[in-house]
């Protein structure tokens, strides 16, 4: 009877684990190419957030997987909730310093969102599993975010909630870095964004020869009129979720493709138009797979890139030296200092003219009514204007 | 070469038209690029030129018509208005043609970008402002009405740089 009883509850235990989604065989972790299929095929039901609990779960232990709840507001006044993905990955020293790598994985509505951003989340599925084992110094927070193509709720509302380090070991202070992942896919190069100065947070990731710094000038635009952020400037790729860190001066660096030489001082994903996906309809597997474009080496060289910069014995020093090499965004890109220093120097300009104007008023008293009468433009002669012949 | 154009006013009239329309052109155009991100999501270097050299174009025209209402304003008779129109135009298009360069740093660092777009017409447009009044009081006044025209040409500098330079 005994025998009975546990044979049965033994069945039914493995039919329950068949009837998830995703059928691995218990605590087999999916590879890259399974955990991509598997994301994409959750898409068709809307069930991406659970997926991603699960997955992430079978990687770091069901308890170190949270979900953070998000408010997003629809065209300002329909609210709808969505939810972060939250993994924790502990460090084996006791601290409170974090690094966060970041993915959304809400896509554009009505489209399935291969390049963006089914290909970021797939690299953090890839960084998890890799760093799952290792024994950095430092704690690791992989989040994915939801509600980045409605306005970056999900990243905007995981930097206000830090301070009370429910969803993280740190608050922004312990934060030495973050990781953003982006559409990774499709675009013909990849690059990095760190800051629009030289820093040695982008010289370290770029020392492993797998991904480019995006050229600092090409495509900033001193344009107030297109500043969603509050930037002062406006880029084309400060449009995701590293941007909430970067108010909060956390070092970043955006991992996202595209091409800088096809559009005149713009981005563009790919010199090919019609391989340009983004944001619409055509972000679909096909598509990708139609262009012969190889996205899970493309997926395994961004994770691979991350996982050597954190695992660099020179990380730690790095990330320190680039908060002091960030630019301060409130003194450069802020006009208002610029304005006072006009302001100061016509005040200045205000005084020299009423000295100026003294003198000329006292040369007048003792001057001449000669009239200068000087003219640019004088009369042409006959002779230049007729040519006589003999 | 010079006498050629102190003799051929139409010669000198669309010369300096075209300086200053290239010059606004090479001025401004990462602002007119930006404006058909704005406008088409996307940027496109032929639109922006082309609305440049129109906004110039029409600046080149509006100017001297402006030069000469502000001298028949301020009761200065004597001045030929063309010919001042014509001398504001031409320090207008130095002024942008200076501007434009400096705002070649925006190619190399995009550090200075905003700082460059409060700074360098303020810095270009006193330098040319000084200079034009120089000019043009050497040609055209005398000791006796010079503060005069002195007053007129600070107040213009002065209303320019605040609603263009500071508020705008």
């Amino acid at each position: 009877m005994k025998k009975t009883f546990i044979c049965v509850t033994v069945l039914m235990l493995l039919v329950m684990l068949c009837g998830i989604n995703v059928c691995y065989a218990e605590n087999e972790k999916p590879t890259t190419q399974q955990f991509w299929d598997g994301f994409i095929e959750s898409r068709n039901t809307n069930a991406e957030c659970q997926y991603l609990v699960d997955s992430f779960g079978l990687v770091v232990g069901q308890g170190n997987v949270t979900k953070q709840k998000v408010v997003l507001y629809y065209n300002g006044d329909t609210e709808q909730i969505a939810y972060n993905v939250v993994v924790k990955i502990p460090s084996r020293a006791n601290t409170l310093k974090q690094v966060i790598i970041g993915a959304h994985y809400d896509c554009v509505s009505g489209s399935q969102g291969a390049n963006d951003n089914a290909s970021g989340v797939t690299a953090l599925y890839e960084i998890a599993t890799s760093l799952s084992t290792s024994n950095l110094p430092f704690n690791v927070v992989l989040v994915a975010f939801c509600g980045e193509e409605q306005g970056l709720y999900g990243s905007f509302t995981y930097v206000t909630e830090m301070e009370s380090r429910q969803y993280s070991f740190g608050t922004v202070a312990d934060t030495l870095a973050m990781f953003n992942i982006d559409s990774i896919a499709n675009g013909d190069n990849l690059y990095v964004q760190c800051e629009n100065v030289n820093t040695d947070l982008a010289n370290l990731i770029t020392s492993f020869n797998t991904v480019t710094e995006k050229p600092h000038a090409v495509g900033t635009f001193d344009a107030n009129y297109l500043d969603n952020w509050g930037y002062g400037y406006y880029e084309f790729v400060n449009n995701t979720d590293h941007t909430p860190f970067r108010f909060n001066d956390i070092p970043v660096a955006n991992f996202f493709s595209g091409n800088f030489n096809v559009q005149v001082w713009n981005y563009a994903e790919s010199a090919d138009k019609s391989r340009n996906t983004l944001n619409s309809d055509n972000d679909t597997v096909q598509s990708l797979t139609d262009n012969g474009i190889d996205y899970i080496d493309k997926i395994h060289t961004v994770a691979t890139t991350v996982v050597k910069t954190l695992s660099d014995n020179s990380f730690m020093s790095v990330v320190t030296n680039t908060k002091e090499q960030m630019v301060d965004l409130v003194f450069w890109y802020s006009p208002l200092i610029p304005k006072l220093i006009v302001v100061l120097a016509l005040i200045v300009l205000a005084v020299f003219a009423w000295l100026y104007n003294r003198k000329i008023k006292k040369q007048a008293i003792l001057g001449t009514t000669e009239v200068k009468n000087k003219k640019i433009f004088s009369t042409p002669s006959a002779e230049d204007i007729f040519s006589f012949k003999d | 070469m010079l006498d050629k154009f102190r003799q051929n006013y139409n010669l000198s009239k669309h010369v300096v038209r075209i300086l200053f329309v290239s010059g606004y052109m090479f001025c401004t155009w990462q602002k007119y690029l930006a404006s058909t991100i704005a406008l088409l999501q996307t940027t496109n270097l032929p639109i922006a030129l082309f609305t440049s050299a129109l906004v110039a174009f029409i600046m080149s025209i509006l100017i001297p018509l402006l030069a000469g209402f502000l001298l028949n304003w301020c009761k200065f008779y004597n001045v030929p208005s063309a010919e001042y129109g014509l001398v504001a135009l031409l320090f207008c298009a130095i002024g942008f043609w200076v501007n434009g360069l400096l705002n070649l740093i925006n190619l190399f660092t995009p550090v200075f970008l905003v700082w460059g777009r409060v700074l360098f017409p303020f810095v270009v447009s006193t330098l040319c402002a000084l200079w034009f009044f120089k000019v043009t009081a050497d040609m055209y006044f005398h000791d006796v009405n010079l503060p005069y025209y002195y007053r007129y040409c600070v107040i213009v500098y002065f209303v320019c740089e605040l609603i263009l330079g500071v508020l705008a």
